[in-house]
């Protein structure tokens, strides 16, 4: 998800996430996981 | 499961001949043939593997033969969504590429697959239950049944299934033309003619002869990119069919409509257009008036069994959405599912 670029946006890691199994009691979580990494790397650069 | 055998073709002609030859079904990403073989829907003796044929471009067509682009029928769902000239010049296709399946289904499912899919109507799928379409002769298990997904224009007493495609909604109205090769050589199918209405040969989903491959799809070179929408709705924001879905491209000049297209997913066994309805469009200024006097139009003869009844207000209302996104310019997103 973060190195093909698509996904920007709390929406946008919804949707390209979308089609997973096994994320419907832990994938607000998964999202927020997500969102921090990138919010990281991108305070890394 | 049944039994089948298994065979890869390393050209085109091998795998025209090799289907011819058995009887078999060719398989691309294999995200509808596989399930439905698993599900003992479809029965084939022989699979003819075409996962590497080279098949897999998307280039410009030269302006000699009129120009566009062409999408082989091997390219995926997702890098046909992500390619820069159809995201450039067709982005309506690439809107309805991205509002279907899921991303995983999308790496896997191929253009050519995508044609070609299956209704994903209830009573196809269960064996359990008559179906026209899976069995014919045997009746249809949907008309009196559950019918929310099903169709309500075009339909006949043997078959209520919808085609489930979104892609085939926006080639629709991109005047897109199939390219196929079988037997007795290669031919081209202008889009519209490409999908079937069920009629009393339900079976048949299209108008490709037995052992007939889709090679590619051919985009005219046509210019909608300014004025273009795809409009889903459905149950779930993701992952999955609409109910309704609208395709509207324009092209507008001083203010006016010069020509506009509209084409309806989830209503009927094929992508529906009504040049009529589009014609009520031709030289007008947009206005919410001619928007839903189109829509009345496309929905003429539209016909409820129930279930689905609720789809033809939906319908029209889905039309005249998508004509007013389209005029202004702003399209509908597939990640803020917001409908502006």
């Amino acid at each position: 998800l973060l190195a093909e670029g698509v996904a920007h946006t709390r929406e946008e890691v919804r949707e390209w996430m979308s089609g997973n199994l096994c994320r419907c009691g832990a994938y607000t979580n998964i999202t927020d996981a997500i969102l921090q990494v990138m919010a990281d790397e991108r305070s890394a650069r | 499961m049944n039994r089948f055998t298994y065979a890869r073709a390393d050209d085109v002609a091998a795998a025209v001949r090799l289907a011819a030859a058995a009887n078999g079904r060719f398989l691309a990403g294999g995200t509808n043939l596989v399930d439905l073989m698993k599900e003992n829907v479809e029965r084939p003796a022989a699979i003819v593997d075409i996962g590497r044929l080279p098949l897999r471009a998307i280039e410009p067509i030269d302006p000699r033969e009129g120009g566009g682009l062409r999408l082989g029928a091997l390219a995926t769902n997702a890098e046909t969504a992500r390619h820069p000239l159809v995201t450039a010049r067709y982005p309506v296709l690439a809107s309805a590429l991205l509002a279907g399946a899921s991303p995983q289904l999308r790496n896997a499912a191929t253009n050519g697959g995508n044609l070609n899919q299956r209704t994903r109507c209830y009573y196809f799928y269960d064996t359990a239950t008559a179906c026209n379409k899976r069995e014919p002769g045997s009746g249809c298990g949907a008309i009196g049944g559950v019918t929310r997904i099903h169709a309500i224009l075009g339909s006949s007493e043997a078959c209520i299934a919808t085609h489930p495609s979104d892609m085939c909604v926006a080639l629709a109205v991109l005047d897109a033309k199939v390219r196929v090769t079988g037997a007795g050589g290669e031919r081209v199918i202008p889009f519209a003619h490409y999908h079937r209405l069920p009629g009393d040969a339900p079976a048949r989903d299209n108008t490709l002869e037995p052992g007939e491959l889709v090679t590619a799809i051919d985009l005219p070179d046509e210019d909608f990119a300014a004025h273009h929408t795809y409009l889903k709705l459905r149950d779930r924001l993701s992952y999955a069919f609409a109910l309704v879905s609208v395709a509207a491209v324009m092209r507008m000049d001083g203010g006016r409509i010069a020509e506009a297209r509209i084409a309806l997913g989830g209503v009927a066994h094929k992508p529906w257009r009504v040049p009529e309805a589009e014609a009520v469009l031709a030289g007008q200024a947009p206005s919410p008036e001619r928007f839903a006097a189109a829509a009345e139009r496309v929905l003429d003869g539209a016909v409820g069994r129930g279930g689905n009844d609720f789809k033809i207000e939906l319908a029209r209302r889905a039309i005249a959405r998508a004509l007013a996104q389209a005029a202004a310019g702003t399209p509908q997103s597939q990640t803020d599912k917001r409908v502006a």
